[in-house]
């Protein structure tokens, strides 16, 4: 067994003991797309971080930091954490998409169809509409929204879950109709909010809600990171379930997959991304449904390349939105909501038209 | 050595679908469970798999309770091939029948060898690389059927059994098709693995089985060589129907005739 050490996946051996990479290598494509969107992510990293309101020039900040003090200032303590943000929320929306679809069998799914990323930001439009009525401290004020929306994507989260136990069983269909009801609830919820609001918090509202990287700072960033962090790796861990799942719940069952065990952490992990992402962004869509599909597109549906796939794609496509809502209109900023939307619907409909003409 | 039901019984809702079944599928032989629509047929084949599980009695696999196996233990010693999945995604072929392999702890190489061990076998090789669902209902099902395969396949050539086991796998198949499937399924159980066919066929059946159980209303009604169970008074009292049974002189094996 010793000459075994050669072969591709036993130097992978780290990754095969984390469980996140299965026994099987990448076909040369799979590998070559996937260095390539690494490249691709460090370049608009690195594009990103120099480019916006002011030029930063990054390697004389990096080889030279004294004379260079200001423009420090702003890179470590503006931009970065943005860029950063970005990357973070890109890639994780994007992998939560990716998951969703294959636990779904459905190429259409997205992760705001839980209705998680609804009871994000039904709590955070509560806190920005009702939270100046509550005796909060002041140091309270900056995690006032994220805190906020944290705990309406847990209590969703947590309505979800009594609801599909109450029934025995993670039933699909349930869980899609219990996500469009609670997604139709948010609404009103919404609606409520906005009628009852003055026009300062309108304001606020509206543009929290297309999203935007505004509230990344360092502190808002590490919080999300912890909640971040566990959550993908749960989801990391199932992509050869996601691959048997293909072959529908029963099949999977025979090749030895706990179908109700893998369900749930890919609910839950979700649910814990789309909630912390929401909460320090607002809603941004479009990623997580449209990037698993170009991903898919480029290599194939195997869920080993998509998933890892999706997130480096998911991370460097926000930073370019991101990068765009900075710049197309300096000094000021466009939502980057707006922005995913302007680029992701027609890759949507594209995508709807393409799929028909499959079936 | 046998993945075995004993005296099971098996209740889905309130109503007993199996009523104390006792059967074994051994090593080296096609074992065919035949019986009307609703007399558990399909149900005694997925409590063999552990999908339901007993109310009474046990499933042994190797004399060992599956109840006390982990899925993937029970993976690695038997497969069940049903119904086709259809596919969402656009997977190839290949990537389909790898999805069968389960031997985790095995190298690489090995998962290669038995890949090309298999779909040579079922006759494949030609299309590995192509994509699953741009192929006929019939080619899709022998890329399932060396999936299933390679979910089994001794690949380390250790001396644990296994069990294959089909569901009524020739439903959408035409004739030549369903008599390559059975053909493989003979051939791979005569090289030693167990193989249980629930068959509608009861012509396929006579020609392939070598022992066959015959359900009537959840309960073992016959057991036997397929000489012993494919009486004319037998057959006729289990379909309600009159039914001839005659020997093909030429092609020496039992022909089925419903009146």
């Amino acid at each position: 067994m010793v000459e075994e050490a050669q072969n591709p996946t036993d130097r992978m051996s780290w990754l095969k003991r984390l469980g996140i990479v299965s026994k099987y290598s990448f076909s040369t494509s799979q590998a070559a797309i996937l260095v390539g969107l690494v490249v691709f992510l460090l370049v608009t990293f690195v594009l990103a971080s120099m480019t916006g309101a002011l030029w930063l020039p990054l390697f004389d900040i990096v080889w030279n930091p004294s004379s260079f003090d200001i423009e420090r200032t702003i890179f470590f303590q503006l931009r970065m954490p943005k860029v950063l943000m970005a990357g973070v929320v890109g890639a994780t929306l994007a992998l939560a998409g990716a998951c969703l679809q294959g636990m779904f069998r459905n190429p259409l799914a997205d992760p705001g169809l839980l209705g998680v990323a609804s009871g994000a930001a039904l709590g955070a439009t509560s806190f920005i509409v009702l939270g100046g009525y509550l005796p909060f401290p002041n140091w309270f004020e900056p995690y006032g929204l994220p805190v906020a929306a944290a705990i309406g994507a847990t209590l969703v989260t947590l309505f979800l879950y009594a609801f599909t136990r109450r029934q025995g069983r993670l039933n699909l269909v349930t869980l899609i109709l219990v996500g469009i009801a609670i997604n139709a609830m948010g609404g009103v919820g919404l609606g409520l909010l906005q009628y009852a609001s003055d026009d300062n918090q309108l304001r606020s509202l509206t543009f929290w809600m297309m999203g935007s990287f505004g509230r990344s700072t360092w502190d808002a960033i590490i919080p999300a990171f912890f909640i971040m962090a566990p959550a993908s790796y749960f989801l990391l861990r199932s992509v050869r379930s996601l691959d048997l799942l293909q072959l529908g719940d029963g099949e999977a069952r025979n090749l030895g997959i706990d179908v109700h065990r893998v369900r749930k952490s890919i609910v839950f992990g979700v649910a814990a991304i789309v909630g912390a992402g929401v909460a320090i962004v607002g809603m941004i869509g479009f990623v997580g449904l449209v990037v698993p599909h170009i991903v898919r597109l480029l290599g194939g549906p195997i869920h080993r390349y998509v998933i890892p796939a999706s997130a480096l794609l998911g991370a460097s496509t926000l930073i370019l939105a991101d990068l765009i809502s900075r710049t197309i209109v300096v000094p000021a900023e466009l939502p980057v909501g707006l922005v995913t939307a302007f680029i992701g619907s027609p890759c949507l409909l594209w995508l709807l038209l393409k799929t028909r003409i499959h079936s | 050595m046998t993945l075995s039901a004993n005296n099971v019984s098996v209740k889905l809702g309130d109503a007993e679908i199996l009523k104390g079944v006792s059967c074994q599928v051994e090593p080296c032989r096609t074992t065919a469970v035949i019986g009307a629509n609703g007399s558990g047929k399909s149900t005694l084949l997925r409590t063999l798999t552990g999908e339901y599980s007993p109310n009474e009695g046990t499933v042994l696999l190797d004399g060992i309770n599956i109840a006390s196996l982990s899925p993937l233990d029970q993976a690695q010693h038997r497969a069940l091939m049903s119904q086709n999945p259809s596919i969402a995604f656009d997977f190839l072929v290949s990537e389909i029948i790898e999805m069968g392999w389960v031997q985790d702890s095995l190298p690489h190489k090995f998962l290669k060898e038995s890949l090309a061990e298999v779909s040579r076998l079922c006759g494949i090789e030609s299309f590995l690389q192509r994509a699953f669902n741009g192929l006929s209902g019939g080619e899709q099902q022998r890329v399932h059927f060396a999936r299933v395969l390679l979910q089994i396949w001794n690949a380390s050539h250790d001396d644990t059994s296994r069990y294959l086991l089909l569901d009524e796998p020739t439903s959408n198949l035409d004739m030549a098709y369903e008599l390559e499937i059975l053909k493989l399924t003979k051939l791979v159980s005569s090289q030693g693995m167990g193989a249980l066919v629930v068959l509608h066929d009861l012509n396929l059946a006579a020609r392939f089985a070598d022992f066959v159980y015959l359900l009537v209303d959840g309960r073992v009604f016959c057991e036997g060589t397929v000489v012993e169970v494919f009486t004319e008074e037998v057959l006729s009292e289990t379909y309600q129907v009159p039914i001839r049974v005659e020997r093909h002189g030429e092609l020496n094996r039992l022909l089925v005739i419903a009146n």
